[in-house]
């Protein structure tokens, strides 16, 4: 294919992008494009293999393709009868339907989301009274409802606003490097453009040729960020403003620490567009400027982007009259001059608009490398460039003919997430055997397959959880428990009714100038939540009951009466009640707490802690060994009976069914006929215990938790 | 994987990193060999890269929220700062403890008081970062801690066991930050239910699970044949150390059930005074370092109530490791280490409560090497300048790699090749090594 058919396979995608803005849940590029893109990095990975001298890997069995496809995609291993119905598909083209089926599945966000959260530093927990559920969230709608990749980072650079109030969560990348514009700037410099630039932030770069006078043009885009928002600034906040302060007139000084506290849920947040200008440091030694000097805002590689610095006014006491002015007098205009200069704020200049829009141009090369290689090396297990996170404009790719060809293919896909994702799994290259030894890096390397990995911690988690829950995907948009509660603490105290909020202040007074009279007021606030909730829980189970005696009857009118009352009373469905009583505590990675508590099976295997960028690991451990051989797999999979193998396997009286039902549930394949003889004497021996032994020992092998 | 090892990352850039490798495996190879006389000509001097450790193991009691020091090591009770609290004499000539400390003071002769630090950072998150790193929290990067700094650049003593383990609930203090994994602490939640999973669980005997490690290593053999790749292998090796561990005495070091009911009680029924003990039977098992954490002291209210409830377990404790430590020959070469965040402001406010004080504040050492009875640095009358010999949390952190043997002059390189200092730029304090 020559580069004028690209241009026109190009030119067919663009027109067929949706606007930016609009949510796109399901696939929109032909499959035939699709396929002839496929090819296109297909033919580009052989050729580099052939001049390396290498070959690529046999085509991989559907067995190791069904189990790749659902972990990488659905971020779990797949079902039983998910395997063995994409076994006995007779479609050729039966993997690509599989890649299709799995992208447009709502677990979409829940496999992608650990990739953005760990490069994100995705924390539930910000400070005392800051959540970063709400980010979160964002982050899994963005995902959910596909939105193109530089939407998604344009909102987070120019996000503004309550960090807490509902919608915007996109605040939470800034928040999250809250009163350090300096290592933020830094941070997403790296994380959006793969530039490590963090050493010119005290000093020269070392091996580059950055400045750290430059370091302070970038962070300039961002001069004037604020992290904490007036009352001005916040819908409802002039009069909860006011409320305070009444409290604090009536109650003294001690009264205006414990409502600051208390109000910081709500005046959490970003403010501030961008001032294009921003001071050096104190200890800043170079000769080009001196200390606390205003820079302009200016761009430090690729498109050139300045502004202009902004002066401060001029003095009009000035020296009007044209008289000459005494050694005195000109000493003391001289000092005015310069306190008018060191109080001067410069003007808003929506800087960080233009910085966003600089940052995720598609003229911007790093942006689209750093996002192509990323996703490549996702994929792949090792990227074109690597070390995948230290990018220069000058970086050269492994195969610079295929670096090019993902960057074009994702600028033609538009950022489009998903077509991109979905073209580098329709590729040969892709659904080849694995690569096992990894390759060494400080030579050229190609692509013969991907690389043979460890799952990730929240793949291994949730593939556990495929074997124990049954219908784990959720089917509509994601939620967050936690993300509510912080969105609720924010309603209540901004947009409540004034009582409410003088309630809740004095509240939070009390508990500073009065510890008993707090305590029992605050038992007494929890007995009357909790007797609300009994009351409601109470009601659910009455009119569940009436409910099941209404279906007995077959009164469809009844039926409808009383599943209204119990829509209105938000009441979880029947299912959901048993399930969160079968399997407590087990939620799927992404719906758990972020990162997991220490100690935590996820945090065990390697789940980022969410403090460095990328901070995960699938390094083996002696404590990942002991929960697998003596706690998880004994307690959750074989000691709950409603666990999906439990369940499935209860009516199972051949030795033979049983196997073919176990391997196929947990390694996603038929045992051979070697290992059905190993195993056919333990069943004659005893069944039920030849059962458990025989799941023990799946999920506790090699093959379990690696993907080929 | 995600973790090229740091060894090899390191080596990739040129041209510091190849320096940092060499120099690493040298400290790793001489360490222990240090002719004593040479390193006897240092001490005179200032450090130098290689020193013989005082210490080859490490307790760190972290009080976590900011303890008072004038309502714990630097009692004054002569000001009106004091409130009520009396001081009480100790078994240590000339050194007083608040009178929350009665156990404490019958130990005093086997430690030292430094009643100098100062810390540049007044917020708990970044106060917590600093103590344990010695680097200022950044958005940019994870510092390590001095226990995985040791396991990093020392190894394990003890090949079954972890080398670095933390003990108490709450938000990991110490991490492993930019180093391997493998190097960070490992959690311990409740220190009576011992290390998690290493007991075969009900309704599985043993003759049961070795048949069921005979059917995995017949399914491993066969899977490694094909894909024994260095991941594969290091799994291999997990669960073969994870079973040996299980089979082995070291295993008993997390059994504090296995102590004479008036040990434990001596330690005091709670979390933290379960924890010290379990950090003593880690210690005895050549666990290299164990952090035990013990919250509550952020005392802005109230402060007078609430140190009745936070002293006495901190006392009972500390005073019990100190001697049984001593007892056991093991404070030799073991340090001990009582530290904090902050201080707290000696002038009580308006909320009957102390508030953040950085400036001024204290901490005990003792065993490995330091001097026993001591005390070091001053504060003033009423408890709110520092008078003395002012010791920074980074000279601080200098003293404990000092005693511990770290190369506190040697580059460390984190994976993006930037150049760290154990303990930054802080300097040992040796008036503090007997």
């Amino acid at each position: 294919m020559g580069l004028a058919t690209v241009l026109a396979v190009g030119s067919a995608w663009l027109a067929a992008a949706p606007s930016p803005s609009t949510a796109q849940l399901g696939l929109r590029v032909p499959r035939t494009t699709v396929d002839v893109a496929a090819s296109r990095v297909d033919d580009l990975v052989r050729a580099h293999l052939e001049r390396l001298g290498a070959k690529p890997n046999p085509r991989a069995t559907d067995e190791v393709f069904v189990r790749r496809a659902y972990l990488q995609l659905a971020g779990r291993i797949p079902t039983a009868e998910e395997a063995k119905s994409f076994l006995e598909g007779r479609s050729p083209s039966k993997r690509d339907q599989l890649v299709d089926q799995l992208l447009e599945s709502p677990s979409w966000d829940e496999a992608m989301v650990s990739m953005w959260a760990d490069l994100f530093r995705v924390k539930s927990r910000l400070a005392n009274r800051l959540s970063g559920d709400s980010f979160n969230l964002w982050l899994r709608q963005q995902l959910y409802f596909n939105i193109p990749y530089d939407e998604m980072v344009r909102s987070m650079l120019t996000a503004e606003g309550p960090a807490q109030q509902r919608g915007n969560g996109a605040t939470g990348l800034l928040m999250r490097d809250r009163e350090m514009p300096e290592d933020s700037m830094a941070n997403s410099m790296r994380v959006f453009l793969g530039a490590r630039l963090e050493c010119a932030q005290c000093h020269d770069h070392p091996f580059k040729s950055w400045t750290q006078r430059e370091f302070f043009e970038m962070v300039a885009f961002t001069g004037g960020i604020k992290y904490r928002l007036d009352a001005q600034e916040i819908e409802g906040g002039s009069r909860v403003d006011r409320i305070a302060r009444l409290i604090i007139d009536k109650q003294g000084r001690p009264a205006a620490r414990a409502i600051r506290q208390a109000l910081q849920s709500v005046t959490y947040g970003i403010g501030g567009t961008g001032q294009g200008q921003a001071r050096l440091p104190e200890d800043y030694g170079y000769e080009d400027a001196a200390p606390r000097d205003w820079v302009a805002a200016s761009t430090v590689f690729g498109a050139p982007l300045s502004f202009e610095l902004q002066s401060p006014p001029e003095s009009t006491a000035g020296n009007r009259a044209g008289r000459t002015l005494t050694e005195r007098q000109r000493k003391r205009q001289e000092q005015l001059q310069e306190r008018r200069a060191r109080r001067f704020t410069p003007e808003e200049a929506d800087s960080r608009a233009a910085f966003s829009d600089w940052v995720t141009s598609p003229t911007n090369d790093l942006f689209v490398r750093n996002l192509a290689n990323r996703m490549w090396r996702r994929f792949f297990g090792i990227g074109l460039i690597e070390p995948f996170d230290d990018l220069e404009p000058q970086s050269v790719a492994s195969d610079p003919a295929l670096m090019e060809e993902l960057e074009r293919i994702l600028v033609n896909v538009d950022f489009d997430l998903k077509e991109f994702v979905r073209v580098l799994c329709s590729t040969a290259s892709w659904q080849r055997a694995p690569v096992i030894e990894h390759p060494d890096l400080s030579k050229p390397h190609g692509f013969p397959g991907p690389l043979f990995i460890r799952m990730s911690a929240e793949q291994a988690w949730d593939s556990l959880l495929t074997l124990v829950i049954p219908e784990l995907d959720r089917d509509e948009p994601p939620t967050n428990m936690r993300a509510e509660r912080a969105f609720s603490e924010f309603e209540q105290l901004a947009l409540g009714g004034d009582a409410e909020i003088e309630e809740r202040l004095e509240l939070a007074v009390l508990r500073q100038t009065d510890r008993n009279a707090f305590d029992a007021k605050r038992s007494e606030l929890r007995r009357e939540q909790r007797s609300e909730r009994n009351q409601r829980n109470r009601r659910i189970s009455e009119l569940r009951r009436e409910l099941s005696v209404a279906e007995k009857k077959g009164d469809k009118r009844e039926m409808e009466r009383l599943q209204t009352l119990l829509v209105e009373l938000d009441a979880p469905s029947p299912e959901e009640t048993l399930r969160q009583r079968r399997f407590q505590g087990l939620e799927r990675a992404a719906d758990l707490e972020s990162p997991a508590p220490d100690g935590h099976f996820l945090r065990q295997f390697g789940q980022s802690d969410r403090e460095q960028i990328d901070g995960s690991h699938q390094e083996s451990s002696v404590p990942q060994a002991l929960n697998l051989l003596n706690g998880f797999v004994e307690t959750t999979v074989l000691g709950n009976s409603y666990s999906v193998l439990n369940q499935e396997t209860s009516h199972l009286r051949s030795a033979e069914d049983l196997m073919d039902y176990v391997y196929l549930a947990i390694l996603s394949r038929e045992p051979t006929r070697k290992e059905k003889n190993l195993w056919k004497s333990d069943f004659k021996d005893s069944f039920e215990q030849a059962k458990q032994d025989l799941i023990w020992t799946l999920i506790n092998s090699r093959e379990f938790l690696f993907i080929q | 994987m995600t973790h090229v090892p740091f060894e090899e990352q390191a080596m990739a850039a040129e041209p510091w990193s190849r320096r940092q490798f060499l120099s690493g495996l040298a400290a790793s190879t001489f360490r222990l060999s240090m002719v004593p006389s040479l390193a006897g000509q240092v001490l005179g001097k200032s450090t130098s890269l290689f020193h013989p450790a005082s210490a080859r193991r490490c307790i760190f009691l972290y009080m976590s929220g900011g303890m008072s020091q004038i309502d714990t090591l630097d009692p004054k009770p002569e000001s009106e700062n004091a409130g009520e609290l009396r001081a009480l004499s100790t078994a240590a000539d000339g050194i007083q403890l608040s009178e929350h400390f009665p156990y404490l003071a019958k130990q005093m002769d086997k430690a030292t008081l430094i009643r100098s630090m100062t810390s540049t950072q007044g917020a708990h998150e970044q106060g917590r970062y600093f103590l344990h790193t010695s680097h200022v929290l950044r958005g940019t990067i994870r510092h390590p801690s001095l226990g995985s700094w040791m396991s990093h650049l020392q190894g394990s003593l003890n090949q079954t066991l972890p080398g670095h383990v933390a003990v108490g609930n709450g938000r990991q203090m110490a991490s492993c930050g930019f180093l391997e994994a493998v190097h960070g602490p490992l959690p311990i939640g409740d220190p009576s239910m011992g290390l998690a999973n290493s007991k075969l669980p009900d309704g599985v005997d043993e003759e049961t699970f070795q048949h069921r490690l005979d059917r995995l290593a017949h399914m491993n053999d066969s899977f490694s044949a094909e894909f024994g790749n260095k991941d594969v292998r290091a799994y291999n090796e997990a669960y073969e150390s994870a079973v040996r561990l299980m089979d082995s005495r070291d295993l008993r070091a997390f059994a504090i059930s296995e102590e004479p009911e008036g040990v434990r009680d001596s330690y005091g029924r709670n979390r933290f005074g379960q924890g010290c003990l379990l950090a003593r039977r880690l210690i005895e098992h050549d666990v290299r370092f164990v952090e035990v954490a013990l919250g509550g002291w952020d005392h802005h209210n109230d402060i007078f109530d609430s140190l009745e409830g936070s002293c006495p377990n901190l006392d009972r404790a500390l005073a019990s490791l100190l001697a049984d430590l001593d007892a056991r020959g093991l404070l030799e070469d073991t340090l001990v280490v009582l530290a904090t965040e902050f201080g707290r402001t000696p002038r009580i406010s308006d909320r009957a409560g102390r508030d953040h004080y950085p400036k001024s504040f204290s901490a005990l050492l003792a065993g490995g090497g330091i001097k026993r009875g001591f005390v070091y640095g001053a504060t003033s009358p009423d408890g709110t300048e520092l008078e003395e010999k002012p010791v920074p949390v980074t000279d601080f952190n200098a003293t404990l790699g000092w005693a511990l043997g770290l190369p506190l002059e040697q580059e460390q390189f984190s994976p993006s090749g930037r150049p760290f200092l154990i303990a930054d730029k802080g300097r040992p304090i040796m008036e503090l090594f007997a």
